[in-house]
């Protein structure tokens, strides 16, 4: 197109100093909030994780037996790991049991007391798996009555009592997240509210020209609602060449730590698809805040 | 000008103890007055006397803090910013400075009021061209205005005051910044514009130009405004 014919504004916001302002700051708050929408949408796709991994089973623990001299009996506890098997195995509604090896007791362990322990000779309960059937009702104080009887060395762990303290820990750190979410989100609108208003003060002889000429509010608002759009369109683009970087690097942070808890917290291809889309919700929600920005603000000047 | 014959009976502005002024000071008072549909008026007065005021009260960007102000028929006190804008479609200004757009080109700044109408860009392209072939700009199309002498400049303001084919024209000292040829030939723009159905309504301290055409003529003194009858037709 032939650059005579390109059409300006009357109002022209991009070419002031605020505008710049604007850009930067814009793209400041789109960092954080993508980086946020991912923290939000990871929380919650762990949580899930953690919920499909426990439904339908539990943990019975033996703790290991010692003999007079304190030590580890290691033929005795794998006589009583034996019994609860047997136990476990008849129990109604038990479909599998199974008793964790070393390996995968070192596995879980490592986040806590790190690689290089000897599972062997530390005074860790042997673990047995029970996997349930999800149609069939579990009495768990019928169980827990029955291994006491058995040994009591045994016990049942209920992944549920511990998971709802997790639950609760995530939910806070949800809860966090998404207040942080909202204060992005509002303070990105303040902001845009005091940019234009300023813009309304800086144009205030082209805006009385275009009064005078007839112009309704709608037409001036609109043309401030075009120039945030393209401001909020472009940080959002910014905002998310920068914050994408950054979520893979937390996220890979996050899983080398080796933790089996934060393995869960990943991004979906919908949650991808939602961060890639906040430049166009960063336009329409700059568009339509500098909108009724100025249709309130031109309906208090003049 | 479709509109006009509607005023034929009524008066197009009609002011009844009308004050107005600045941040609760009165400038004028109790101004009483009315304008016919086709008038050709004077608002005359010393500098500071309220021509200025008067008149962005009659271009409806000031409104009276006493009284009644009529124009087009409506009471200006109860129009809504909707209404007020479409009324002020309807009406021309051209300011001694100017008051042009200076970032936009000669071309957008006299689409401008065809713009706020909604006027579609080919009708709009049609209507622009023909007007700066009138006022001698063609060859200026694209120039920002910014660029343009004070001439030039005045042109596209009377252009663009004129482009919609306003009923009221209203010209603020539009003679005070030319040299008498071009305030001449002005004010046979004003005077044509007037003919065919145009109200106008010029301020102006020029002594000369109000003898020279004998128009009715608005005396603005001691805050108050007086309205003067033409003395004989031209």
């Amino acid at each position: 197109m032939n650059k005579e014919f390109i059409r300006k504004n009357e109002i022209t916001v991009e070419d002031e100093d605020t505008s710049l302002f604007m850009y930067v700051l814009s793209s400041i708050y789109m960092y954080l909030f993508v980086v946020v929408l991912a923290m939000v949408m990871a929380i919650h796709a762990m949580v899930n994780n953690w919920e499909q991994d426990i439904v339908g089973s539990i943990t019975v623990q033996v703790t290991p037996v010692e003999d007079e001299n304190k030590k580890i009996d290691a033929a005795q506890t794998e006589q009583q790991v034996n019994k609860v098997l047997q136990y476990m195995e008849n129990v109604k509604g038990v479909q599998s049991v199974h008793v964790l090896d070393d390996k995968s007791i070192e596995k879980l362990m490592t986040p806590w007391l790190g690689n290089k322990i000897d599972v062997a000779n530390l005074p860790i309960p042997k673990l047995l798996d029970v996997q349930l059937n999800a149609d069939e009702e579990i009495n768990y104080d019928e169980i827990t009555q029955g291994l006491h009887k058995l040994t009591p060395n045994a016990s049942i762990d209920n992944h549920r009592l511990w998971l709802n303290r997790l639950l609760k820990f995530a939910g806070s750190l949800n809860a966090l997240a998404l207040a942080v979410l909202i204060m992005v989100i509002t303070i990105c609108a303040f902001s845009i509210y005091y940019s234009a208003r300023t813009s309304l003060n800086v144009n205030i002889g082209s805006i009385e020209i275009l009064h005078i000429i007839g112009a309704q509010d709608d037409y001036i608002a609109r043309q401030y609602a075009k120039s945030y759009g393209k401001i909020g369109f472009f940080s959002g683009i910014i905002g998310l060449m920068f914050a994408v970087p950054s979520i893979i690097i937390i996220g890979k942070y996050g899983i080398s730590t080796g933790s089996g808890l934060l393995s869960g917290a990943k991004l979906s291809t919908l949650g991808w698809l939602l961060i890639m889309l906040t430049p166009m919700f960063s336009y329409f929600y700059a568009r339509i805040t500098a909108y009724y920005t100025v249709r309130k603000s031109l309906e208090k000047m003049c | 000008m479709s509109d006009t014959a509607t005023y034929q009976d009524k008066p197009i502005i009609d002011l009844q103890h009308v004050a107005v002024g600045y941040d609760g000071e009165d400038i004028l008072n109790n101004v009483c007055l009315s304008l016919s549909a086709g008038s050709f008026t004077f608002v005359t007065g010393k500098s500071g006397s309220g021509k200025t005021t008067l008149l962005s009260m009659l271009y409806l960007i000031k409104k009276p803090s006493k009284g009644i102000l009529n124009v087009f028929g409506n009471n200006i006190n109860f129009t809504n910013r909707h209404n007020l804008a479409l009324l002020r479609q309807k009406i021309g200004v051209v300011f001694q400075d100017f008051r042009l757009l200076e970032h936009l080109s000669v071309y957008d700044n006299i689409a401008l009021p065809l713009r706020v109408r909604g006027m579609n860009e080919k009708e709009i392209s049609r209507r622009v061209m023909e007007l700066l072939k009138w006022i001698e700009m063609h060859k200026s199309v694209y120039k920002p205005c910014s660029t343009l002498s004070g001439g030039e400049k005045q042109r596209v303001a009377i252009a663009r005051a004129v482009i919609n084919r306003p009923d009221i024209l209203f010209a603020d000292e539009p003679t005070g910044s030319v040299d008498s040829e071009i305030a001449e030939k002005l004010m046979r723009l004003f005077v044509e514009l007037n003919r065919v159905g145009t109200t106008v309504v010029i301020a102006t301290h020029n002594e000369q130009l109000t003898s020279e055409y004998n128009f009715q003529r608005i005396e603005l003194a001691n805050g108050t405004a007086k309205l003067y009858p033409a003395l004989r037709k031209i």
